[in-house]
């Protein structure tokens, strides 16, 4: 009888400790779910999606850089020019590209950016009129790939391997091109380093580094997406582990209540001296 | 109870390694490519392709039906005899859907999905969905609405949303390439 009271006892004393370490595991981790959790209850007064958060370290969790300039051309009095994953045509975002690789020409009326697969036409305003595909080729499953853009002033050319295309007047198709001596081929500015630096300071705002609004960073530190796959899986246990601790804080006060009134029971059922 | 807490441990563990595997598969892809859906559309020999410019009252038309201003100045388009082809994009979600719209005699002959770069919705590239689409035209010339209900997929409204704005803009640029439409400037 002893025996097993004593293996109760153990095992009573055993969750009264696993109770303790996870409470206090659980706590910080609580403590911040908690305060994210009002905070962003209260988004609109506290104004969180119109602040930003802009520390390094946060940018860095974001996969945020700087960006860095990289093509630039000159087309008539209108600069082109990448910075980071965009390209610009002033200070109006033309579209999103992966690579470095694009040429820019023009004529009088348009202006045109070529793609690896494909050439982009803009009205002077920066306004995408259409995208002309390279057509595909039926002999061979080689991928052909635009290399160099050029214009003799009204016609559009493509420079594709060693051979060179022609749009047609409504530039909705390519033909293989005969002359080519009147085309003047796209020319990428180069620059020196002051010239580079005048060009961002004469574009700031395309070279500003925008950080995540104060609002998602909450809702992403809440949720543990802020560190990845990992950080949800860490909130997850931390939620698992909340539930654990009340289900054995009940289990505990229970027992002790119970132990309690098994307690009071005896004392009122032993007979009273006099 | 002290037997209990490894097996729920061990529950919990399963149950995050079965979410980890139960991925849904990948729906983005080029399911036919826009040259390829046109030389079908005209037995392998299709016409040079024409071009419409979305200007005046086309372009106010065309964005009533879209619900916003169509990113492209000008819209490509193949024709021979009745029939015009249509390869538009629109945007379900986040991003384009590229649908190929085949008309001919002012009604739907075919639509197809031929890029999906969604991450959900995809279901409308079945033909089960697509196959409502033919034979439908718009209620009058001046009401760009389709004449039919088009029954929707649970999970993708916005897809089926764009599916039907671009049958509704291909029908009505159909019929101002046909001139059943008087082109206002």
């Amino acid at each position: 009888m002893s025996k097993k009271k004593n293996k109760r006892r153990r095992s009573t004393s055993t969750l009264y400790k696993i109770h303790r370490y996870l409470g206090l595991f659980v706590a910080i981790s609580l403590i911040w779910l908690s305060l994210s959790g009002v905070l962003l209850n209260h988004t609109d007064f506290f104004q969180l999606a119109k602040k930003s958060v802009n520390n390094p370290l946060v940018l860095n969790l974001y996969g945020i850089s700087k960006p860095q300039l990289g093509k630039v051309y000159k087309v008539g009095d209108k600069t082109v020019l990448q910075s980071g994953h965009q390209v610009y045509l002033d200070q109006n975002v033309l579209f999103e590209i992966d690579t470095k690789q694009f040429s820019v020409t023009s004529n009088k009326d348009m202006i045109f950016i070529g793609l690896e697969d494909q050439v982009k036409m803009y009205t002077w305003e920066a306004e995408l009129i259409d995208s002309i595909p390279m057509p595909s080729s039926s002999s061979s499953s080689e991928k052909k790939l635009i290399q160099d853009l050029g214009s003799n002033g009204s016609d559009l050319f493509v420079q594709v391997g060693s051979a060179v295309y022609k749009t047609n007047a409504e530039f909705t198709d390519w033909t293989k091109a005969e002359e080519i001596n009147q085309v003047v081929w796209s020319k990428e500015e180069v620059l020196s380093s002051p010239d580079k630096q005048k060009i961002i300071e004469s574009f700031s705002g395309l070279f500003h580094v925008q950080g995540p609004t104060l609002e998602q960073f909450l809702l992403d530190s809440h949720s543990g997406r802020l560190f990845g796959k990992a950080g949800v899986f860490f909130a997850d246990l931390i939620a698992f582990l909340t539930i654990l601790l009340t289900l054995i804080g009940v289990f505990l006060w229970l027992k002790r209540s119970k132990n309690k009134r098994k307690k009071r029971n005896k004392d009122n059922d032993r007979p009273t001296t006099t | 109870m002290k037997k209990l807490i490894p097996f729920v441990f061990l529950s919990m563990l399963s149950l995050m390694a079965f979410n980890l595997s139960a991925e849904a598969p990948n729906p983005i892809g080029i399911y036919k490519k826009p040259d390829v859906f046109v030389k079908e559309a005209f037995k392998q020999n299709p016409p040079k392709p024409s071009v419409l410019w979305i200007k005046g009252n086309v372009k106010k038309q065309v964005t009533q039906i879209l619900g916003h201003k169509y990113p492209k100045l000008r819209v490509k388009y193949w024709k021979q005899g009745t029939r015009t082809v249509w390869i538009l994009d629109e945007i379900g979600k986040e991003k384009p859907i590229t649908t190929g719209v085949v008309i001919n005699n002012n009604r739907v002959e075919k639509v197809e999905v031929l890029v999906f770069r969604e991450s959900r919705g995809w279901e409308v590239k079945y033909p089960f969905f697509t196959n409502q689409f033919i034979q439908i035209t718009l209620k009058s010339v001046s009401n760009t609405h389709l004449n039919k209900h088009i029954d929707g997929v649970t999970g993708a409204t916005l897809s089926v949303n764009a599916l039907k704005v671009q049958t509704r803009m291909a029908l009505y640029l159909h019929n101002i390439v046909n001139k059943n439409v008087k082109e206002k400037k």
